[in-house]
């Protein structure tokens, strides 16, 4: 390379090293408002923050300490562009943003949205700790519908209005046609004794004028539990029952639809007390009392 | 076992009586029941109140509780000692039942009966072939024996 040709390749390294100091120096002041905007909300609510500064989250409680997580989007030209926001809401709040503005008044509006919107989880948690939910199943904050179980193979689907939660819901029913179509009346005719003050599954009762079910673990607790025969949770404790004294439910019937607890001791002897159960070396062919399946018992070390 | 099942029966019963059925102890025997059932409205039976009694064998669930009518009925399957023939009183019965189940049943009864399986041939008789004289008669009945 001659000797000009190497001036002009110092001449280029040295352009190319002014541009990269520029640009280090432009997003240090980047970096250094960043930082000084995220101690203004406070380094203890911050949850991430992405390599470049550009994404940030933060933790936000609401009024009833509910954990919020608020994302922050913002690019290069920051603060001349208001950040983008997103979250797990239902709706995204429009943020108020000047050129005077910081993170911080970007933070108070959305801790202000989530405030506003306390009635409108409240609700949903009243549904979910009151009703039989479905699905979804680990409903996230931002979600209005859930799908409950309310019996008689019936779903209703209840979409909660973010804006007035504690109004009438939107409903739609899925199931047999026969089951769904008196209650479409029920609602139809009742909706308007909704009472915005009333806990919800108590206004819904009213509506449909039964009983809710439960969720399936109250209830299954219940009667798994329980002895399908004698009825109770564990066999009495006497020493004529050996080993099984006091014992807990130790059968199950196989049909998953039924799925009934039993002592095995109470379903042995209901199985030899009637005469269409059959015998093979030490286990009892019959019908479970409750769903008529075949069942199978071991009648093995039932008592010592 | 069984007095802690009848005794469970007894407290669901109370939590969440069926309609048009009630039924409890008589005295401080556990296994000694009184019941009653509404004549369903459907039947010649309306109107009336009809008295049972049930006594649990001491294998209950294992056997099957011994229900009677101490009111006459006029009925294919009930006779005049108030002897019930059910199927599930009998062959039929599971330790899945229940007293409340087995009321209900005889509602049921009551309003179907099972000229089929008679347990008094001559009114089965009169109910397949003479259904308004059957209807009538137990109508008579009702009034005379289950009314006030």
């Amino acid at each position: 390379m001659t000797k000009r040709g190497l001036l002009r390749a110092d001449i280029a390294t040295e352009c190319a090293g002014q541009i990269r100091c520029r640009e280090l120096a432009n997003s240090s002041s980047f970096c250094r408002k960043l930082y000084s905007e995220i101690e203004d909300v406070g380094w203890e609510r911050l949850v991430r923050l992405g390599d470049n500064l550009t994404f940030l989250s933060f933790r936000i409680l609401d009024a009833s300490e509910r954990v919020h997580v608020m994302e922050v989007q913002v690019d290069q030209t920051y603060p001349q562009c208001p950040p983008s926001i997103s979250g797990d809401v239902p709706y995204i709040p429009k943020i108020e943003w000047s050129a005077t503005s910081r993170l911080k008044d970007a933070v108070i509006q959305f801790k202000k949205h989530v405030d506003s919107l306390e009635d409108f989880w409240s609700t949903l948690d009243d549904i979910d700790n009151s009703l039989w939910v479905v699905d979804p199943k680990f409903p996230c904050r931002a979600m209005c519908h859930r799908l409950v179980n309310i019996g008689n193979d019936c779903i209703v689907m209840l979409s909660i209005s973010a804006q007035n939660p504690k109004t009438v819901p939107e409903c739609r029913f899925m199931g047999p046609d026969s089951s769904i179509s008196p209650l479409r009346k029920a609602w139809s005719r009742n909706c308007k004794k909704w009472m915005p003050e009333k806990p919800f599954r108590d206004n819904l009762v009213c509506i449909f004028g039964f009983e809710l079910p439960k969720g399936p673990d109250t209830e299954k607790d219940e009667q798994q539990v329980e002895c399908g025969i004698c009825y109770a949770q564990h066999l009495p404790i006497e020493d004529e029952l050996g080993t099984k004294s006091g014992c807990a439910t130790d059968y199950q019937c196989d049909n998953a639809n039924c799925s009934r607890a039993f002592h095995s001791l109470c379903i042995i002897d209901w199985l030899r007390s009637i005469t269409t159960t059959r015998q093979s070396f030490d286990v009892l062919f019959g019908s479970c009392p409750y769903c008529s399946e075949p069942i199978a018992v071991k009648i093995n070390n039932t008592r010592s | 076992m069984a007095s802690k099942r009848i005794q469970k029966e007894l407290q669901d019963l109370q939590r969440d009586p069926p309609t048009s059925c009630s039924a409890g102890p008589v005295g401080e025997d556990l296994f000694h029941w009184q019941a009653t059932i509404m004549g369903p409205p459907d039947s010649p039976y309306a109107g009336g109140v009809f008295f049972i009694t049930i006594h649990f064998p001491p294998d209950y669930p294992f056997k099957p509780p011994k229900v009677n009518f101490q009111t006459k009925v006029y009925h294919p399957n009930i006779n005049s000692n108030g002897s019930i023939c059910l199927d599930i009183l009998k062959e039929q019965w599971s330790p899945a039942l229940t007293i409340s189940k087995v009321l209900l049943s005889i509602c049921s009864l009551l309003t179907d009966p099972n000229p089929d399986d008679p347990l008094v041939p001559e009114i089965a008789h009169i109910y397949k072939h003479q259904r308004s004289r059957y209807e009538e008669t137990a109508r008579a009945w009702t009034q005379k024996y289950a009314m006030g």
